[in-house]
This record gives C-alpha cells, sequence and structure tokens, in this order.
C-alpha cells in the first residue's frame, strides 16, 4: 500500500508499506471532459503540444508466463517520477526517497545514473540503453501516427467514461509490441505495454502535468 | 518475435554487446519506453535485442485454419525516402523462403516487403535473409551541406515461426488499477489477437482469476444492443460469453476499500486478473 501526500506547491512523499506511490491533485482542473474525445486523437493531441511534463507514476510489471503456463506472475510494483523536456533531456526517479532510490538523467544524447544507497554511478550514449520508441517520442513532436499505429479501443456503446487507444510501434528495435494508453477523469490515467519478451508493464499514472516550466539545475543527479 | 529475456542480475551471454558495462540495474533502462505523452516507464528487465533487430515478422503467429499469414518486412520503421531523392542505390536484397514451402521463394530490392501464404503444414518456419549488416535511408534533414542518413544496424537474418492453434488456447488478462480523476477503475482488456495470434479467433470461456467476486462487463459489438453482464465468485468461469466480444470489462463486486482517488491522496486500486480461453471460429 502505497501513500503519497502533497503539501503546498510541492509533494511530500510517506510510504506506508512496500512499493509507495504517490498520487497528486490533478493538474488541469479546467480540463473538459476529454473521454468523449477518441483516445487515439487525444493522443496526437498531447502529442503536438506536449513540450515538458512531470509525471508521478506507480509501475507494475508482470514476468512474462514461464513454462506451458500462461499465467503471469506476481507483479512487482514500484514507484517513479518523472520530468521531462524534449527534445532529449529527461530525469526519471526510482522508488524515489526509499532505499533502492535510482536516478538517472538523460541529456544531450547521454545517460547518466545514481543508485543512491550505493553510490555507484555511470554513463552511457542514449541510444545504447533508452528503448528506441522513447527516444523517438522524446525527439519529435506530432509524428507518433508515424511511428505507431494508432486504433481506438471499444468499450462499448458511447458515452463512456473512460477511453483507450492501442499503438502498434513500427519504431526500428524498440522492445514495446503493443501499448495500450488510457483517458478519463479529464487526464490520462494509465498505459499498459506488452513487450517483446512476453512481459507486461501497467503504469497508473496518478499524477500529470504538461508543459511545466524547467530549470537547468532540474536535470542533474 | 524471438526474443529471449536477460533479468538483472543474472546477465547471462546473451546480454547484448552494446551494454557491456552497465551495473545490473542500469539495465531497467532498457526497457524504458516513452509513448505519448512522454510518460516514461521502466520495466526490469533487459531483452535480447536479436530478435528486435531481426529482419521480419510474421502475422499471425499463431493461425486458425484457412488464415492467411503474412511474413513481412518493413526498414523504413516510419520513415520515408524523401521527395526528389533516388533511394534505390540503398535498397538492401532480402530473401524470404518458407520450409515447408508454403510459397515460392520471394526476393526483394526495397526497404519493405511482404508476402502473404496460406501455411502448408501445422507449422511452418519462414526465413529472412538480406545482403548487408546495415541499411541506410534517406532523410530530408541536413547537418550543414550533408544529408542526414539513418542506419538501421544491425539488421539481423532470422527465421519466424508460425504454428497452427489446435484445440483452446488460454490467455491471463491483467486489468491493472488506475484513478480517473476521483474513482477508481481497472483497465478493460482487449482480447489478444494479431500479430501474436490468430484475428479469427473466439471467446469460448472466461474465468475469473482475481482474489475477489467480480462482475465482468462485455460491451456489445458495434451495432448491437446486446452487452453481457456476469457476477464470477473467485474462480468461477462462465462458458460461451459471446464469439464476437473482443473487450472485455471488470470490476470488484464489492468497492475496493485499499483504493484512495481524490486529489490530494491516490492510490489505485488492485490489479484483476480474468484467464480468457480462446478458440478458432
Amino acid at each position: 500500500m502505497h501513500l503519497v501526500r502533497t503539501h503546498s506547491t510541492f509533494m511530500r512523499v510517506s510510504w506506508r508499506l512496500r512499493c509507495a506511490l504517490v498520487v497528486i491533485l490533478l493538474a488541469c482542473q479546467c480540463a473538459p471532459a476529454l473521454a468523449v474525445v477518441p483516445a487515439s486523437g487525444q493522443l496526437v493531441t498531447l502529442d503536438q503540444q506536449l513540450l515538458s511534463g512531470r509525471a508521478v507514476l506507480l509501475v507494475s510489471r508482470y514476468p512474462k508466463a514461464s513454462g506451458h503456463s500462461t499465467r503471469h506472475g506476481k507483479a512487482k510494483a514500484f514507484a517513479a517520477t518523472l520530468l521531462f523536456e524534449r527534445p532529449d533531456r529527461f530525469r526519471l526517479v526510482l522508488h524515489p526517497g526509499r532505499k533502492g532510490e535510482r536516478r538517472i538523467v538523460g541529456e544531450a544524447g547521454k545517460v547518466r545514473w545514481l543508485d543512491v544507497s550505493s553510490g555507484k554511478s555511470g554513463s552511457a550514449a542514449s541510444e545504447k540503453v533508452v528503448d528506441p520508441l522513447a527516444l523517438l517520442l522524446l525527439g519529435t513532436a506530432g509524428e507518433l501516427p508515424r511511428y505507431a499505429a494508432l486504433k481506438d479501443l471499444y468499450l462499448g456503446k458511447p458515452p463512456q467514461p473512460m477511453a483507450a487507444a492501442t499503438l502498434h510501434p513500427r519504431a526500428y528495435g524498440t522492445s514495446v509490441v503493443r501499448a495500450l494508453a488510457w483517458f478519463g477523469g479529464g487526464g490520462i490515467t494509465g498505459l499498459d505495454f506488452t513487450l517483446a519478451d512476453g512481459s507486461r508493464v501497467f503504469v497508473s499514472v496518478l499524477y500529470f502535468k504538461a508543459n511545466v516550466q524547467t530549470r537547468p539545475g532540474d536535470f542533474e543527479l | 518475435m524471438n526474443t529471449t529475456a536477460t533479468c538483472a542480475p543474472q546477465l547471462g551471454p546473451l546480454r547484448p554487446a552494446a551494454l557491456p558495462q552497465l551495473p545490473p540495474r542500469l539495465f531497467l533502462l532498457r526497457n524504458v519506453t516513452l509513448i505519448a505523452l512522454a510518460v516514461l516507464l521502466l520495466a526490469g528487465c533487459t531483452l535480447d535485442r536479436r530478435g528486435l533487430l531481426g529482419l521480419g515478422r510474421l502475422s499471425p503467429q499463431q493461425f486458425c485454419p484457412a488464415d492467411t499469414v503474412t511474413a513481412s518486412f518493413d526498414l523504413l520503421a516510419g520513415e520515408t525516402c524523401p521527395a526528389g531523392v533516388d533511394c534505390a542505390p540503398y535498397f538492401p536484397n532480402v530473401g524470404i523462403t518458407s520450409n515447408p514451402a508454403s510459397f515460392p521463394p520471394a526476393s526483394f530490392n526495397n526497404y519493405v516487403g511482404s508476402v502473404p501464404f496460406v501455411p502448408s503444414a501445422d507449422r511452418v518456419d519462414v526465413t529472412f535473409d538480406t545482403d548487408r549488416e546495415s541499411v541506410l535511408i534517406p532523410t530530408d534533414r541536413f547537418d550543414g551541406g550533408t544529408r542526414i542518413f539513418i542506419q538501421r544496424s544491425p539488421v539481423v537474418d532470422h527465421t519466424a515461426t508460425t504454428t497452427r492453434i489446435t484445440g483452446t488456447i488460454e490467455r491471463e488478462l491483467l486489468h491493472g488499477g488506475m484513478c480517473a480523476g476521483a474513482s477508481p477503475v481497472n483497465a478493460s482488456v482487449e482480447l489478444p489477437g494479431p500479430p501474436q495470434l490468430s484475428a479469427n479467433l473466439a471467446l469460448v470461456r472466461l474465468c475469473n482469476a482475481s482474489p475477489v467476486p467480480v462482475v465482468v462487463t462485455l460491451p456489445a459489438p458495434p451495432g448491437s444492443v446486446r452487452r453481457e453482464v456476469f457476477d464470477l465468485a473467485i474462480g468461477e468461469c462462465v462458458a460461451s460469453p459471446g464469439a464476437d466480444v473482443r473487450t472485455v470489462s471488470i470490476r470488484p463486486q464489492t468497492p475496493d476499500l485499499s483504493a484512495r482517488c481524490g486529489a490530494l491522496e491516490a492510490i489505485p486500486p488492485r490489479a484483476l486478473r480474468t484467464i480468457a480461453h480462446l478458440a478458432c471460429r
């Protein structure tokens, strides 16, 4: 169980049980009822208009089914925070505020990382360690349909409270076979990935604010 | 797609050569994926990328009788040959063959190509091979006065396999928990289909694999008003829920009390699971 509270302008994280997670207020109170808009259209619009963003995520990773079983094992869940700025900057923190916190920063084609508990650090070229689809989507704006075939998921007769779009990536060498993006309550709520090795990753988007102001110091380890 | 997972810290000999120096935990980065909103996510394993960088694909990888399977390759992957540029000098030569023979050997001098075929056996291996290890694609972008090229490297020859579906197959559907504003919800799931499975599969049985009783809703197909709703106890199954069903929606019968979706705190509901049994129509 995870519990996160926000205070004033920034959030203070407090972990209650194992994997923690944050939640924050939905930033865009004035957002229209987006669920009536096809999810693929919302994705394309976001891709066109997004310059930067801040997100708080709960990531659940399901291992691939083993042997003859078709059932995934128990999920491993962990929290992550993300700040990014197109075309090439991001700061990703895994297990924020916990033992095992890891910070990963990408900028100008290079990724650096720091394991806070052990103090180990390193760096590598972005194309060596970041999925090609991620690099494409970070580095381009409004070109999502070039790199992924989009289709709205049919959830029944409209209106529906949720909307979803499937993506079949065309990025060369990507690990993502298929992705599903969920919208509801005025914003994006989740992402569901099927990876090439058969494992699954479900991301609950607990907070997302688009086009945030960033400073150079935001992308330090 | 032939890939092998290699999870940290047991990085075996299949570890990509491009990542020799990273400490095991940093292999998390391998699955970082930025989707649409530039939301980056982490998964825990790295992949043997030889399959990912393999030249061709088969769709579906498991077929029903009378299905047409397509063997294809696409080195453009979203890029385009710029107008006014002759890309032909950069085209690779690609050969596609099958075993047992389901189509005559095909050869292409292009970035893309495909061969539709009806499998001649329950298992067909399709081999893609090319005359080069890397492929250049001109772009319409310039660095100074020099045209920028994209390089696909390495381009790996490989063999992909498609097999016939016999009987029923089962797939676990994962319904992740989310907060949609103030509402805790579980994601609906689209039944699996191409490119992994045939498009001609029907849902013949659906089971609740969640630790709680659930309400399953199967949306009426477009053009129909019929919508199926089932209460399923733990482990309970429903037979023949609907041949045309493509999506499974779910919620717990009683609200997940651990879930909190609000402005000041949010905990998404627990994930739910169902098992879909599928058979060829």
